[in-house]
């Protein structure tokens, strides 16, 4: 048995972009000639993924971040066998995923952001479950005792009885959650396992992979925006930005790696544009964020630098220049955060 | 997948289906009772035109009540079988099930199959009802026998592969947007050409050829030949003097017609539905919001 679980090498995916005809042009039963007319207009490609490698090993939790339309979503699909890739090989737990989807599918399981709205309204939160464990090939018995226990753990169970319609967005997420621990697989994806949930239940869920998944040995790819979600779950963490994966490892060797530096926090009164401009031109900055508070009276200045103490000096001295208030200051450690946007650049936020 | 597991699953469908079709009780006893009045209504053209075509019915008894009813149970089933797989994806894509669904370790010839179980039992349901309301009405035939069943299945089954290929046509040519262009064709060339409310001889020669194209008009001949008719007897479609010379009788002739039929179309439309799903996957338009 290999140890890595999922093997992806150079996989490259792009889709068509075609002219769309707009409202009002439909014609019934010729819908289809207009639509094949346009679909032939080809306005060129979107380039989602351009030759993204990387692997996965057994047990590993692993995190792709990145910024929206990156391909974190594509590239979760094709390893998902939701999605066939143009070029490059995906394999999953030994399996080829482009040859043999089906065998592959058996060997994990994908919860997609949205994918509550694929429940079915008519069917009980229960029944849902059960026809889901049964698609996964266990026996009706089985597959009543799996809904069971998966609507215990994303604390469902009080609604067994409900159909999808009558849970808050919250609950609904959770739901597609319990979708996802239904099967017992050695893989799971998971699209934005937290989105769309309150603090208090999204940490409950944290905790799930961390500690009950990590226990079962199952390894888990997810995606999020939530640099801490990736940096506390996470053994390792690939940033992904225009399909190519730009940075990857752990979060400390991101860390080491992309920021040489530490992070100047100040928090003062009265902080002009004026000398906010003059900070942001100190030179040893690699990136500022401003906060700011109480309609602008206070705000919290956070600052990478690769010099820390010479920049901690300047700041003070340009603030204490335009008559500002210093309330706190301090250095510290940069965090995945930080990593993320040093990368990914400001553009993208 | 074994095959209990199989039913288990369509079992599943089909409860879904129902909660669907009955969400609005109003509405779904109006549905069946609908069935009773177009039957009565068939039944009053019956008794005011029928004498004046019997004599064109000589095949099928000569009963032009028996020979619409049973016409009209059979196109209910058959058009089913049509519409139903087709109508099941459009259901699952813009209801946004069909991409959670998938991403299960599942067939997709095999889900397309058992989403379209729903509909056909619920015409199956309101057949029954058709039925029963005719024999109240005074319908009567010879009773059910196998020759009758191998066609109607043989018949059924090649609808559905056109019922298929109609379903395959949503990824494959995006007919999306209310267009089903293979339906289209398949369902006015039954209701218009392929003798549904009269006899095929009394269109002129070209119709009754492009008749052949639809499967229901083998289904419709054979079994009004087998429950009011006789088995024998002179041949109505242009092809069966072909099968006649060989021996066969027209009831044999249609039941090798939908045979080969069947054993065309299914295989091809297997073959469409899983290209269908492989562009679909390609071109990341699975599901109406991916």
């Amino acid at each position: 048995m290999s140890k890595d679980i999922v093997i992806v090498n150079n996989v490259y995916k792009s889709y068509p972009k075609y002219k769309r005809f707009g409202p009002g042009t439909c014609l019934g039963q010729a819908h289809w000639i207009l639509a094949t007319i346009f679909r032939m207009r080809k306005e060129g490609v979107v380039e989602a993924l351009k030759g993204v490698s990387f692997r996965v090993k057994r047990k590993e939790i692993f995190a792709i971040v990145g910024p929206n339309g990156a391909g974190k979503t594509t590239l979760v699909k094709c390893i998902g066998a939701l999605l066939l890739p143009d070029k490059g090989y995906i394999e999953v737990d030994g399996v080829n995923v482009v040859e043999e989807p089906l065998k592959a599918k058996k060997r994990m399981n994908l919860v997609g952001s949205g994918y509550w709205g694929g429940f079915d309204w008519s069917l009980s939160l229960e029944e849902n479950l059960q026809l889901f464990a049964l698609l996964y090939g266990y026996d009706f018995k089985e597959a009543k005792r799996r809904a069971k226990e998966v609507l215990d753990i994303v604390g469902l169970s009080h609604k067994a009885k409900d159909n999808p319609t009558k849970l808050s967005s919250g609950e609904r997420q959770r739901l597609a959650l319990a979708k996802g621990f239904i099967a017992d697989v050695p893989l799971y994806l998971i699209d934005e396992p937290t989105v769309g949930l309150d603090p208090v239940f999204a940490k409950q869920i944290r905790d799930y992979i961390k500690t009950e998944m990590k226990k079962r040995g199952i390894t888990v790819i997810f995606t999020t925006h939530f640099m801490h979600e990736a940096e506390y779950l996470a053994d390792r963490i690939a940033i992904i930005k225009d399909g190519k994966i730009i940075a990857l490892g752990t979060a400390d060797e991101l860390k080491a790696k992309f920021t040489r530096g530490k992070v100047v926090e100040i928090k003062a009164y009265n902080v002009y544009e004026d000398a906010l401009n003059k900070i942001k031109s100190i030179e040893d900055i690699i990136h500022i964020d401003v906060f700011h508070r109480s309609y602008g009276a206070e705000t919290l200045l956070r600052i990478l630098t690769r010099n820390p103490l010479e920049t901690l000096n300047n700041v003070l001295d340009i603030l204490l220049m335009y008559s500002s208030t210093i309330l706190y200051a301090n250095i510290s450690e940069p965090t995945l955060e930080d990593v993320y946007r040093a990368i990914v650049g400001e553009e993208y936020g | 997948m074994n095959l209990f597991k199989d039913l288990r699953i369509v079992y599943y469908f089909i409860k879904r289906y129902f909660r669907v079709w009955t969400y609005f009780k109003v509405n779904f006893v109006l549905e069946l009772i609908q069935v009773v009045i177009d039957l009565a209504t068939m039944a009053i053209i019956a008794s005011a035109a029928g004498k004046y075509i019997s004599y064109m019915l000589k095949a099928y008894g000569g009963d032009y009540f028996a020979f619409i009813v049973l016409g009209l149970v059979c196109n209910q089933l058959l058009s089913v079988a049509l519409t139903a797989p087709r109508s099941a994806i459009e259901d699952a894509f813009w209801g946004r099930r069909i991409e959670i669904l998938f991403s299960s370790p599942v067939n997709p010839t095999f889900l397309v199959t058992a989403f379209s179980i729903g509909p056909i039992v619920r015409e199956s349901v309101k057949t029954l009802i058709y039925l029963l309301t005719a024999i109240l009405l005074g319908l009567s035939t010879k009773p059910l026998n196998i020759l009758s069943t191998v066609v109607f299945f043989t018949g059924f089954l090649a609808c559905m592969g056109i019922g298929l290929i109609s379903a395959s046509t949503l990824y494959l040519l995006e007919a999306k947007g209310g267009s089903d262009p293979v339906n289209w064709i398949a369902s006015i060339v039954a209701r218009l050409l392929s003798g549904l409310y009269y006899p095929l001889n009394i269109l002129p020669e070209w119709c009754r050829w492009l008749s052949l194209i639809v499967p229901h008009t083998y289904v419709f001949d054979a079994e009004r030949r087998i429950l009011l008719g006789s088995v024998s007897g002179e041949s109505s479609l242009p092809i069966h003097s072909v099968f006649v010379a060989l021996g066969f009788s027209p009831v044999l002739a249609d039941l090798v017609l939908l045979a080969i039929y069947a054993g065309v179309v299914l295989p091809l439309s297997y073959y469409l539905i899983r290209k269908g799903f492989e562009k679909a996957l390609r071109d990341g338009r699975l599901s109406w919001w991916s």
